[in-house]
């Protein structure tokens, strides 16, 4: 390998593009659990509280179902620009991973409602009637039979969730998140250096085939079930 | 006890104003196997699904025992049209569910024994515990349904078309044994049965009623005194059974004259 190359690799790659990996991967992941545990609370209330729930409250649904719509309908770009202020005084910095973090998981959390609430709509009537019939509370219900049989479609859903906010984070990068978009624009971009740019594109090329791949392993092993 | 007592019942499902059943005034005393007749869509199945709490009625009440039922529960057993099963389990984790929210305090081995006994009953083998519902027949799946609802010994039991997807052996069987267990315990069951075929229901009931179409409700309603009640072998040659068939054929087929005219 020639010298060049090398100190090519040891000036950016060891010292910026492999770290700049790590905050991208931090940044999905705490957002992406994030998105789920939210996620997950208010997908379930809107499949609770919707016509034919199993505890129907028109007021409730009507209100959730508005502010998820509403935030969803902002592009990515959009979203985290209009939260500076709020992601300012939430966590007090609007840079780097932490500043990211807050928004990305205000822009994902109604994506993973809507995949919760989707999955768990499709579950056929029926067996949660024949729980019900067994005397299961609705909690139970939700747990044992809702979820339990959404659970793939909640997996393949996480998986195209987890993939979208990929390259949310690279939008974030853009306007001071750091991370892979972050070098790949600002390194790469904006110095004119093609090879930190295509070397930013080729490691998300890995990475969500990466995610893809384990995400298919995931969605094997719980259809097994 | 669990005598059953249904008051100027109405109902029509939400967002149709359409009135699926009208004016039911059944009193129906415990033990007693009640068939239910009558075409296709008109209603048999809203009935059942009001006994066992799933819907709420429009107007009206059901009472079981003098108490307005509040919604499910373990005292009235389904087993639906089409089956019910947890996709997710086997067809003895199926059964044994039900059983551990009945008697939450039973241990294992004797819930999978009651399991097991419940399968056996319904002409299935043992074999068929460890299996999905997905790799059962629909047959199969639908004497499942039958053992689960049958283990749990449900003082009310309410069936809509169980045997429908059945051939005519299974059927004769599984007929035999649902009549063996509704009568063979000292405080009989009372049973609901939906059904198509009006032999099924002559060979079964103590009473049988007939719903007419659009709205649904109680055109015929005839009781059979367990002394006269029909065997399989005679039932054929009962000139009175046989006069009272004709009577149900006609009343299940009144309406439609009327319809299409
Ligand atoms: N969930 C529902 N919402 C609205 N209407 C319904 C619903 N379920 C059934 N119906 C209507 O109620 C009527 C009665 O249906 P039901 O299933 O009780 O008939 P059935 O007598 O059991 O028929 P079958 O013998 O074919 O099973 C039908 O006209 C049907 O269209
Ligand atoms: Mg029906």
């Amino acid at each position: 390998m020639n010298s060049e190359f090398l100190a090519w690799y040891q000036k950016y790659f060891v010292k910026l593009i492999a770290p700049s990996i790590v905050d991208t991967l931090v940044m999905l992941s705490a957002t992406m659990v994030m998105a789920i545990i939210f996620g997950f609370f208010f997908g379930t209330i809107l499949v609770i509280t919707r016509k034919n729930g199993l505890r129907p409250n028109q007021p409730v649904y009507a209100v959730l179902n508005f502010i998820i719509n509403f935030v969803r309908s902002f592009p990515i770009l959009i979203l985290l620009v209009a939260l500076l202020p709020v992601t300012r005084a939430v966590v007090g910095t609007t840079i780097g991973v932490k500043g990211a973090i807050f928004p990305l998981t205000v822009a994902a959390t109604p994506f993973m409602a809507r995949i919760f609430e989707n999955a768990m709509v499709e579950v056929d009537p029926q067996l949660i009637e024949a729980a019900q019939s067994f005397g299961a509370s609705n909690t139970q219900i939700v747990i044992k039979v809702i979820l339990k049989e959404a659970v793939p479609s909640i997996v393949s859903g996480t998986i195209l969730a987890t993939i979208t906010y990929l390259s949310a984070t690279t939008i974030a990068g853009t306007i001071g998140a750091g991370g892979l978009g972050s070098v790949a624009m600002n390194y790469g971009y904006h110095r004119f250096d093609d090879r930190i740019l295509y070397t930013g594109v080729l490691i998300l090329c890995i990475l969500v085939q990466v995610i893809q791949l384990i995400g298919n392993f995931i969605y094997k092993c719980v259809q097994k079930g | 006890m669990n005598g059953t007592s249904i008051r100027d019942l109405s109902f029509s499902y939400e967002n149709d104003t359409r009135l699926i059943l009208k004016d039911i005034d059944l009193e129906v005393a415990a033990g007693e196997f009640v068939c239910l007749l009558g075409q296709s869509g008109c209603g048999k199945s809203t009935f059942l699904r009001l006994l066992a709490g799933l819907e709420k009625p429009t107007t009206g009440t059901i009472a079981v025992d003098g108490k307005a039922i509040a919604g499910a529960g373990l005292d009235r057993g389904v087993v639906f049209q089409d089956y019910g099963l947890f996709p997710w389990m086997t067809a003895g984790d199926n059964i044994m569910l039900a059983l551990k929210q009945k008697f939450p305090r039973m241990d294992k081995a004797q819930r999978k024994e009651i399991a097991l006994k419940a399968l056996r009953a319904v002409g299935l083998e043992e074999s068929v515990f460890g299996k999905l519902p997905k790799e059962l027949s629909g047959g199969m799946k639908q004497r499942c349904a039958i053992a689960q609802a049958f283990s749990i010994d449900p003082p009310i039991l309410l069936m809509d078309e169980p045997f429908g997807a059945l051939d005519a052996v299974t059927r004769a069987r599984l007929q035999d044994m649902v009549l063996e267990l509704w009568g063979s315990q000292q405080q009989k069951k009372t049973v609901f049965f939906v059904t198509h075929d009006v032999d099924e229901a002559l060979l079964l009931a103590t009473r049988i009623c007939v719903l007419g179409q659009a709205p649904g409700r109680v055109i015929y309603d005839v009781s059979i005194p367990p002394e006269s009640k029909p065997s399989r072998d005679n039932l054929f040659e009962d000139t009175e059974m046989m006069q009272l068939r004709n009577t149900l054929i006609r009343y299940i087929n009144r309406d439609v004259a009327s319809h299409i005219e």
